[in-house]
């Protein structure tokens, strides 16, 4: 499964986007540099059944970045893309009127991850399968780590509720009626 | 406009100016004095990046008008460090690898600054309560929070 999964995201990043990725000529510039990559998550968390809070206690992140050039820089980068993630998937969220006016223009309405928010646990594995077009084999890690965060919280909920959410961020309140609406429906 | 004279002294120089009576400690630091360190980032006093120590207290420069400023001192990131050797803070910072962006980092490292020169000895929940009032968008929190215990240590060792 993986391995098939990996030919399908090479060979975009391969064939259709090496010219992008190729500096211009002229300017020497380059406009833009895709890359296929594999990252693999998965959470653990607590849910508080009279609140509907959820609590991240263990996050774990894998991700193949070819070559590892800066560990620490790595790590950190997949630890601040965690964060972020967290934040879409529990917390942030832009609101707006009827008007068309935000409703919650600064960081005390809009909430986004706080120390506080970082799960007891990390664990962060560095997976390296060069890529023959990066320098050294690397790709780039960039956004990867945040995207699919929301997609392993939602799914731990799932596993541990059964409700199945499609909609971030989960908000308290809407996982709790969610959470009753579904014991009404069993009973 | 109505404007107010102030005297300062950032980082041990005085400074003596006449400022709107609005005007706040971070916008005399950063656009009269250019000392840019300081960041402004929500000027609502919610994100930590403009805070600066007054008088021994970290404060958020973006709330302070002229007449809690007055006749204070201020010291800000620039005049942390010793001439060349960096403040352990600073130090610890780096070596924990907590630079990304570094647009928290000042607010940070005043903070702490003013947390451990009031007390050497704060607790994990008082550093916590300290880092909980700033917002880091790269790091994820993790390495400023190694680095915070590394800065304790080693301002504990010296």
């Amino acid at each position: 499964m993986g391995m098939v999964l990996a030919n399908q995201l090479r060979h975009p990043a391969i064939i259709t986007y090496r010219e992008l990725s190729s500096p211009h000529p002229m300017s020497a510039v380059a406009t833009a540099v895709p890359a296929g990559l594999l990252v693999a998550k998965g959470s653990k968390l607590k849910l508080a059944k009279k609140t509907g809070e959820v609590t991240v206690t263990h996050l774990v992140i894998a991700i193949d970045l070819g070559k590892t050039i800066n560990p620490m820089g790595a790590r950190a980068q997949m630890v601040g893309g965690i964060m972020m993630g967290y934040g879409a998937a529990l917390m942030e969220e832009v609101l707006f009127n009827e008007k068309g006016i935000m409703k919650n223009p600064n960081y005390n309405q809009y909430k986004l991850p706080r120390l506080s928010n970082l799960p007891e646990k990390l664990t962060v594995k560095l997976v390296e399968t060069p890529d023959e077009t990066g320098p050294f084999g690397a790709r780039c890690i960039a956004e990867h780590p945040s995207i699919s965060i929301p997609p392993a919280i939602m799914n731990a909920i799932q596993d541990a509720t059964g409700v199945d959410l499609f909609e971030i961020p989960v908000k308290p309140k809407e996982l709790l009626s969610k959470l009753r609406g579904d014991h009404n429906g069993d009973n | 406009m109505a404007t107010t004279k102030v005297a300062i002294t950032v980082n041990g120089l005085k400074h003596e100016m006449e400022v709107d009576e609005k005007e706040t400690l971070m916008e005399v630091l950063r656009d009269r004095l250019h000392l840019t360190g300081t960041k402004n980032a929500c000027a609502y006093g919610s994100c930590g990046a403009c805070t600066v120590v007054v008088s021994n207290e970290a404060v958020r420069s973006c709330l302070l008008k002229p007449d809690k400023y007055n006749g204070k001192e201020v010291l800000t990131i620039e005049g942390l460090s010793d001439g060349n050797n960096l403040h352990p803070i600073q130090e610890a910072f780096i070596k924990a690898g907590v630079i990304q962006c570094g647009f928290c980092t000042p607010g940070f490292v005043m903070s702490l600054y003013a947390l451990y020169t009031n007390n050497l000895n704060a607790s994990d929940n008082d550093i916590k309560a300290v880092m909980e009032k700033h917002i880091c968008r790269c790091t994820g929190y993790e390495f400023i929070w190694d680095a915070a215990k590394l800065a304790q240590k080693t301002l504990r060792a010296s």
